[in-house]
């Protein structure tokens, strides 16, 4: 048996392969409240969500269960803020693990203390990730005052207790792409060893106004590389980092970091809310007709398997991209980005990943990298 | 061979219906995934080979030949290690 590397690209050969379509991944929201009511947040989370469709421990251990017999290997934890759920998050951390999923979660750091650190340290975090905007005046400028020492007391003692996988996490926004690289500095000084990097979502609260040019983007991403190549790998990309391969620079492309992160696994992932409904991804959940199903009256294989949604996202090849992305080297591979971002700007399943197509369009698309 | 391949604990390994897939992104087909089944440390690779030639029904060179590049295989992508009989 020779050893055979190809790359399983098309979803038809994924599934000839797997006998099945396989769930690889799930976000989980626990909850739509949050500490914060950040200008960014597309769940359209706050203080002032009510919370009385949101589920139960017990329907979430059930859903957890269900995301682990359909063969997902991970569980993203989000929300709104996962530690409003004082009472439960531990426990539904630890039920996780104990179900043999990897675990990750995303946190604004707000509720994040030594007591609940403690109580969660034995779960090897895949990703424990605090989210940073920037410096202190970005930072609060976006998140509200007082957010920025709760969030870097948070990464500090997350880095003391839980040792690794500790992540800064930041979305890239008009406000905040020209301190991108001073984020990393902060972070990695206060021990986080992960920087994962978003691009903005314009859904929920997030509109079109966040979203940076192009060329400012390409200055934020110089001054995050250059910040990286500095760290000589102290501070690693997330692999839920969702930049385009294309978009890393040629240097470190050949050296092989796109393949450390932006490789979004959709669409073998599901995104569930708080209040049970399903999305082909966590992106999708404000487009009432992307919501493929409730796991309070479906259960999850049922809908992974029969919505007609899921099965149309399915038909769509890589060879089926449209724009910049049908011409891109790495089609394949990355798929288009971002597909929730496609989706949102277009209404179409097949549409490019916008910031590619931007960048296409303001001639600043690397050469290399079309076909 | 009293040596008995044991999958590290930090692989995450999940088995579909006819393949299986490592969280690092690569996939076993269905042979490989037989043979990894085996790999909790309770089977030597002489047994792995009994269990490949009863169920592929193939002879024992080939299944030598196919365990043996497997395990290999999942050695040099640190899925497996060789633990001591």
């Amino acid at each position: 048996m020779k050893e055979n590397r190809e790359l399983l690209y098309s979803n038809r050969d994924i599934e000839r392969f797997f006998g099945e379509f396989p769930l690889m991944s799930a976000s989980l929201r626990v909850t739509k409240l949050c500490t914060l009511s950040c200008q960014h947040c597309y769940a359209n989370a706050n203080l002032n969500v009510k919370r009385q469709e949101e589920m139960t421990f017990q329907e979430i251990t059930d859903v957890i269960d269900q995301i682990a017999q359909i063969g997902a290997m991970e569980i993203f934890f989000t929300g709104g803020e996962p530690l409003v759920r004082q009472d439960d998050i531990v426990q539904i951390l630890q039920y996780a693990h104990q179900r043999g999923l990897r675990v990750l979660i995303s946190s604004n750091g707000t509720l994040v203390n030594t007591q609940f650190l403690e109580q969660v340290k034995n779960i090897p975090f895949k990703l424990f990730q605090i989210s940073l905007d920037g410096p202190e005046a970005v930072h609060e400028a976006i998140r509200g005052p007082k957010s920025f020492k709760k969030a870097t007391d948070a990464l500090q003692a997350a880095s003391k207790i839980l040792g690794k996988h500790v992540a800064v996490g930041s979305v890239m926004m008009k406000y905040n792409a020209a301190t991108l690289g001073q984020v990393m500095a902060i972070g990695h000084g206060l021990g986080a060893d992960i920087f994962a990097l978003m691009l903005l979502i314009v859904s929920g609260r997030a509109d079109a106004t966040l979203e940076p040019d192009p060329f400012e983007q390409q200055r934020s991403l110089d001054a995050i590389f250059e910040v990286y190549r500095k760290l000589e790998g102290r501070l690693k990309f997330a692999v839920n980092t969702t930049l385009p391969p294309a978009l890393v620079p040629a240097d470190l492309r050949e050296q092989g970091l796109h393949r450390r992160f932006a490789l979004c696994s959709f669409p073998n992932i599901l995104g569930i809310e708080a209040n049970g409904d399903v999305a082909p991804c966590d992106g999708f959940f404000n487009n009432s007709e992307c919501i493929v199903g409730n796991i309070r009256n479906t259960p999850l294989h049922t809908i992974w398997q029969e919505s007609p949604l899921l099965r149309e996202i399915r038909q769509v090849e890589p060879s089926d991209l449209a724009g910049v992305c049908g011409r891109c080297i790495f089609r394949e591979y990355c798929a288009g980005g971002c597909r929730a971002s496609a989706y949102l700007a277009s209404g179409k399943l097949n549409t490019p990943d916008p910031i590619c197509q931007r960048f296409f369009e303001a001639n600043l698309f690397p050469k290399d990298c079309l076909r | 061979m009293n040596l008995k391949p044991v999958r590290n604990k930090d692989i995450n390994w999940r088995q579909y219906k006819k393949a299986s897939l490592l969280d690092s992104g690569l996939a076993l087909n269905s042979t490989a995934t037989f043979i990894m089944g085996f790999c909790n440390g309770e089977h030597t690779v002489d047994e792995i080979i009994s269990e490949v030639v009863n169920f592929y029904k193939i002879n024992l060179q080939d299944a030598t030949r196919d365990v043996t590049e497997v395990l290999q295989q999942l050695i040099n992508h640190d899925v497996i290690q060789w633990k001591e009989s």
